[in-house]
C-alpha cells in the first residue's frame, strides 16, 4: 500500500513538472510571437528557442522559428525545424504546408542550394583577402535573395572595411528592415552613423523634438495666409521646377543606370572568372592526360627498343651458330672453332639456341679438340711451326685444362727458340698436372 | 592607416573569422540526425527516474 500511494504520488509530480514546463514554454512562445510581430527576428529567434528548451513538442514554436529563418534567408534552418516538427507531430501540423510550399514550386530548393553554395564561397573569398570578388558575389546573392541578412551582414563589412561606409550603411538598413533588433547590424550601423555624420544628425533632431516650450496662455497662433503669384515669380519657379528635375535627374536616377551598368560589368566579369577557372582546369586535365599519355609512349618505346634488341641479338647469335655448324660440316674447321671461340657462352640463356650451343661445343670439346692437335702435328711434321702453334692454341682455347695441346705448343717455341716462355708452359704442366703422363715429358724436354 | 587609429572598435579580420557558412539544403539530413532534442521534461523525466532507482535500491537494503 504505502509502494503504491509513493509511485501515485511520484507520477502526480511528474505531471506536475510536465505542466509547469508546458506552461513556461507557452510563456516564451507568447514573447518569441510578439517579438516576431514586431518584425524583431532575432529577438524572437532566442526566445522561441528557450520554448523549445523546456518543451520540445511547442510545435507553434518550431513552425514559427522555422518561418522567421526563412525569412531570414537561411532556408536549410528553417527545413530541419519543419521537418523536425512533422515528426514530433505528423497531423494537423501548419509545417506540412510550409514544406509543401517550398517544395511545390519547381527548382527552388535547387535555388537556395546554390545560394549557399555561393554564399560559403564569398565567404572563403572574404577570409582569403579576396574582398573584392567577394563584394560582387554576395551583390548577386542579394539580388536574387534579398531577405538573405547574414549576406547582407557580411556585405556590410566588407563595405566598412574598403571605408564605403554609405553602401555599408544600406546594406544594414535592408537587414534592419528585416531584423529591426539585428544585434550585429546594430553595433555596425552605430560605427557607419558615426563615420557618415548621421549620429550626430540624430542626436540633433531628437534634442529639437524635445527641446519646445510649452503654449502658454497668452501665445497666438496666426494663420498661414497664402498669397497670390504674380507673373515673375511664375516664370522663377518655373526655372527652379527645370533646374530641380535636372539635378534630380543628375543625383537620383543617373547614379541609379550607372550602377546598374556597373553590376551587370560585374556580372560579367565573375562570368568570365568562373569560365576561365573552368578552363583552366580543362586545361591541366589535359596537360595531365598529355603527360601520362607520354609517359607511356616513352615506356613503350624503350620495351619496343630492348624487344627489338634482343630480338636482333637473337637473330644473330642464330647465324653465328649456324654458320658454326655449317663451317665445321664443310671441313672448314679452322673458321668455325674462330667462330666458336668469340661467342660469349654465359650470353646464351634461350632456348633453342642454348641446347644448340650446348651441341656444338660439346662436339668442339671432343671431335674438334682432336681434330685441332691432328691437324696441328701433321703441319708440324710438314716442318709449318707458325700453323701448328696456331691449331694448338686453339686447340688449348676449347680445353684450357688438357696439358697434351699446352705440352706441344711449348715444345713447337721450344723449337723456335722461344725456350723462356716454352719453360714457364713446362713448368705450369709439372704444377698443375703431376700425375699426367705430360708431367714426364715436359720434364724432359725442359732438360731436368 | 591602422584601424585602431581610425578609432574603429570593430576588427574585420575577427569579425570575418566568426562568420559561419551557411548549411546547404542538401546536408540537411545530417543536421537533423544530429540535432539535440532533449527538453527540460526529458531532464526533469530522467531525474525522477533515477530518483525512483535509488529509492527502490534503498528499500531492498
Amino acid at each position: 500500500m504505502g509502494s503504491q500511494k509513493r509511485n501515485k504520488g511520484i507520477i502526480g509530480k511528474k505531471v506536475d513538472y510536465s505542466i509547469t514546463l508546458n506552461r513556461i514554454a507557452n510563456v516564451y512562445y507568447n514573447l518569441g510571437l510578439e517579438r516576431a510581430k514586431l518584425n524583431d527576428l532575432s529577438g524572437a529567434a532566442e526566445l522561441l528557442k528557450k520554448a523549445l528548451h523546456f518543451s520540445k513538442y511547442q510545435t507553434s514554436a518550431r513552425n514559427l522559428l522555422g518561418l522567421i529563418y526563412y525569412e531570414m534567408g537561411e532556408t536549410a534552418d528553417a527545413l530541419i525545424q519543419w521537418v523536425i516538427s512533422m515528426n514530433l507531430q505528423p497531423s494537423h501540423n501548419r509545417a506540412d504546408y510550409y514544406l509543401e510550399e517550398v517544395q511545390r514550386k519547381p527548382g527552388q530548393l535547387e535555388i537556395a542550394s546554390q545560394t549557399a553554395k555561393k554564399f560559403n564561397q564569398a565567404l572563403w573569398q572574404a577570409q582569403h583577402e579576396g574582398e573584392d570578388l567577394a563584394i560582387m558575389q554576395l551583390n548577386r546573392i542579394i539580388e536574387e535573395k534579398p531577405n538573405y541578412v547574414k549576406a547582407n551582414l557580411l556585405l556590410a563589412l566588407l563595405y566598412m572595411d574598403k571605408e564605403d561606409h554609405v553602401k555599408a550603411g544600406r546594406a544594414l538598413m535592408k537587414i534592419l528592415k528585416i531584423d529591426r533588433n539585428n544585434p550585429k547590424a546594430l553595433i555596425l550601423m552605430d560605427e557607419v552613423k558615426h563615420h557618415t555624420g548621421r549620429a550626430e544628425i540624430e542626436k540633433n533632431k531628437l534634442k529639437n523634438a524635445f527641446s519646445h516650450r510649452q503654449m502658454e496662455d497668452d501665445d497666438v497662433i496666426l494663420p498661414k495666409v497664402k498669397a497670390q503669384a504674380t507673373a515673375g515669380q511664375v516664370v522663377i519657379y518655373l526655372s527652379l521646377g527645370l533646374c530641380l528635375g535636372l539635378l534630380s535627374f543628375w543625383f537620383l536616377l543617373l547614379p541609379s543606370i550607372r550602377r546598374n551598368i556597373n553590376i551587370e560589368a560585374n556580372d560579367q566579369v565573375i562570368a568570365y572568372s568562373q569560365e576561365l577557372s573552368e578552363k583552366n582546369a580543362s586545361l591541366t586535365e589535359l596537360q595531365q592526360q598529355y603527360d601520362t599519355l607520354s609517359a607511356q609512349y616513352e615506356d613503350t618505346s624503350t620495351r619496343l627498343a630492348a624487344f627489338e634488341q634482343q630480338n636482333a641479338d637473337f637473330l644473330s647469335l642464330y647465324q653465328r651458330l649456324t654458320s658454326i655448324r655449317n663451317n665445321y660440316q664443310e671441313g672448314n674447321l679452322v673458321q668455325a672453332v674462330t667462330d666458336y671461340l668469340s661467342i660469349d657462352q654465359s650470353q646464351v640463356t634461350e632456348e633453342p639456341l642454348l641446347s644448340q650451343m650446348n651441341e656444338i661445343s660439346q662436339y668442339m670439346q671432343n671431335e674438334g679438340y682432336d681434330q685441332l692437335t691432328s691437324l696441328g702435328n701433321s703441319v708440324w711434321n710438314a716442318g709449318d711451326l707458325d700453323q701448328a702453334e696456331q691449331y694448338f692454341d686453339m686447340a688449348i682455347q676449347i680445353r684450357p685444362d688438357d696439358p697434351e695441346a699446352q705440352y706441344l705448343k711449348a715444345r713447337i717455341m721450344q723449337e723456335k727458340g722461344q725456350t723462356a716462355e716454352a719453360n714457364q708452359i713446362f713448368d705450369r704442366i709439372v704444377g698443375e698436372h703431376p700425375e699426367s703422363s705430360y708431367a714426364q715429358r715436359a720434364q724432359t724436354a725442359r732438360g731436368y | 592607416m591602422p584601424r585602431e587609429k581610425r578609432g574603429l572598435m570593430i576588427n574585420f579580420q575577427e569579425e570575418i573569422k566568426r562568420f559561419k557558412p551557411s548549411l546547404d539544403v542538401e546536408n540537411i539530413e545530417d543536421a537533423i540526425a544530429k540535432s539535440d532534442l532533449t527538453d527540460m521534461n526529458d531532464i526533469m523525466m530522467q531525474l525522477i527516474q533515477d530518483g525512483i532507482a535509488e529509492k527502490k535500491q534503498g528499500d531492498y537494503r
